[in-house]
């Protein structure tokens, strides 16, 4: 299988935070959800992968192609998008284009052109009176125009009302269709990701938690809910982490056979869900610290 | 790198036209206060800077669009280079502009001297003030973003308002004796290759800068 990008051992130390020795890989024509908790450090890692953070370790390769060394070839066929526009905002559509088109080798206007359409956004308008989803909705046409072949996205479907959602999340699934094109998508509304993710790489206080097969992550972790007195010091184990109530308690694990072993018949066993797994991981990670 | 060069002078097209739009009138205006041709390229470099370096080389868009910049095919140095080439061209242009606009002066009932010193003294004037000025400001900025610049801006101004006490000084009057062995061409000459290199200093400042930042 070819990999579009891998990360082995990235490190970047701020005062108060880092990211620790991140490694994965994202394999040709998949979506990968990037996903962690707000401040978790995805933002911080797509922008070392662009080369707009420098990291202190570790290498990444992006098209099989080192970024220390090829970066400026490796980002024409790259499309980022950010969470918010940094365009110039006095500019218009088609002022915004002219700027950035001449850049790119592979600057297909007639695929612009469509998605202007499509997406029904203004030529003249200035880019400042844009709402979010437009801004947003530019972004994506400008990074999907030049035959990228990794889409980067940094939070895209953040504050945008759910029709235009829905739409992108459509669109990121057609690109994929041909698969030559590749996503990484980094967001926490997780519920996006259900929908298109093949991967999912979990961030977690600046350390990758996990990265697997969306389907394998639904296998692997489940929730647990039963009555509370059910519940011993022995028997916790197995769980991330368990919150009990006055209804119950309810835990995620990744031990089916533990949990059968301990509870018998006694506990219901849910599949978690993408949240479940970020939530119950974060504050697992808490009753550590 | 060219592209970016490019993306500077689309941005500044409104700004640009605005500032010819000043030369004219303020030209016109200098000439009939017998304001020779060399204050008002000294002038003319001041408005270019501030109208089109301030406004768009070096400004709040620049610093919002670093992000957007840097995810384009450029390196890092040809960010900077880029920066550094169009600064040196709105110094051209603000040189060539105004020289234009005295030579259309030229053509009305004002009578003023305008020569080929006159020329080569804008020139100099032109080009020397404005990136003396930008290799200041630029390096600041890569390394310290627009906060520092607002202060920044008022190295010309200040330039400007002790300029008068500098000419009556004694250190002036014993640098122009000194000078005074030198012809004008060569003393002009000799500025605007000491303004070059220390624009060019400034720019391995900036390349240092920006390769080691984090955006």
């Amino acid at each position: 299988m070819t990999h579009v990008l891998e990360l082995k051992n990235v490190s970047k130390r701020y005062e108060d935070f880092s990211l620790d020795n991140i490694s994965f890989i994202l394999p040709k024509g998949f979506i990968m959800g990037l996903i962690g908790v707000n401040g978790a450090g995805k933002s911080t890692l797509l922008k070392i992968m662009m080369d707009i953070v420098k990291r202190d370790d570790g290498e990444i390769y992006i098209f099989g192609k080192d970024t220390r060394k090829q970066m400026v070839e490796i980002k024409q066929d790259i499309g980022f998008v950010f969470d918010d526009s940094h365009y110039y905002g006095h500019l218009n559509c088609d002022q915004m284009k002219q700027i950035i088109a001449p850049f790119y080798h592979n600057w297909d206007e007639e695929t612009y052109q469509s998605y202007m359409k499509r997406f029904g956004l203004p030529t003249n308008k200035k880019l400042r009176t844009f709402s979010k989803g437009m801004k947003m909705q530019y972004n994506i046409a400008v990074a999907l125009s030049h035959q990228a072949k990794l889409i980067m996205m940094d939070e895209p479907t953040a504050g945008l009302d759910p029709i235009v959602r829905r739409d992108l999340l459509h669109v990121l699934q057609e690109v994929v269709m041909n698969e030559e094109v590749s996503v990484l998508f980094s967001t926490h509304v997780t519920t996006d990701l259900e929908k298109i993710a093949d991967y999912i790489t979990y961030i977690h206080d600046g350390n990758v938690n996990f990265s697997e097969e969306k389907d394998l992550i639904s296998e692997t972790y489940f929730i647990v809910k039963g009555d509370t007195a059910l519940l011993n010091e022995q028997n916790s184990a197995p769980f991330v982490h368990i919150e009990k109530s006055r209804l119950g308690f309810q835990g995620l694990s990744k031990d089916k056979a533990e949990i059968r072993l301990q509870f018998g018949d006694e506990v219901v066993l849910e599949p978690a869900n993408l949240e479940d797994i970020m939530y119950f991981t974060s504050q697992g990670h808490k009753d550590l610290n | 790198m060219m592209q970016l060069v490019r993306k500077d002078f689309i941005l500044i097209t409104k700004s640009y036209l605005l500032f010819i739009a000043c030369m004219l009138f303020i030209s016109v205006l200098c000439l009939n206060l017998d304001v020779d041709a060399g204050g008002i390229y000294i002038f003319s470099a001041l408005l270019a800077f501030f109208i089109m370096g301030i406004g768009n080389l070096v400004s709040d868009h620049e610093q919002d669009a670093a992000y957007f910049l840097l995810t384009l095919p450029v390196s890092r140095n040809g960010f900077v280079l880029s920066k550094y080439m169009s600064g040196l061209i709105v110094a051209i242009l603000s040189w060539f502009t105004t020289s234009l606009v005295l030579l259309i002066c030229l053509l009305l009932p004002i009578s003023f001297r305008f020569t080929g010193l006159s020329i080569f003294l804008g020139l100099s004037w032109s080009v020397g003030i404005i990136v003396i000025v930008l290799s200041i400001i630029l390096p600041v900025y890569y390394a310290f973003g627009n906060k520092a610049i607002r202060w920044l801006i008022i190295i010309p101004l200040l330039l400007a308002s002790f300029s008068s006490q500098f000419v009556h000084s004694s250190l002036f009057a014993s640098i122009v004796s000194g000078l005074s062995h030198y012809s004008t061409e060569y003393v002009l000459s000799v500025f605007l290759i000491i303004s070059l290199v220390i624009y060019a200093l400034s720019c391995i400042i900036s390349l240092v800068v920006v390769s080691i930042k984090d955006f």
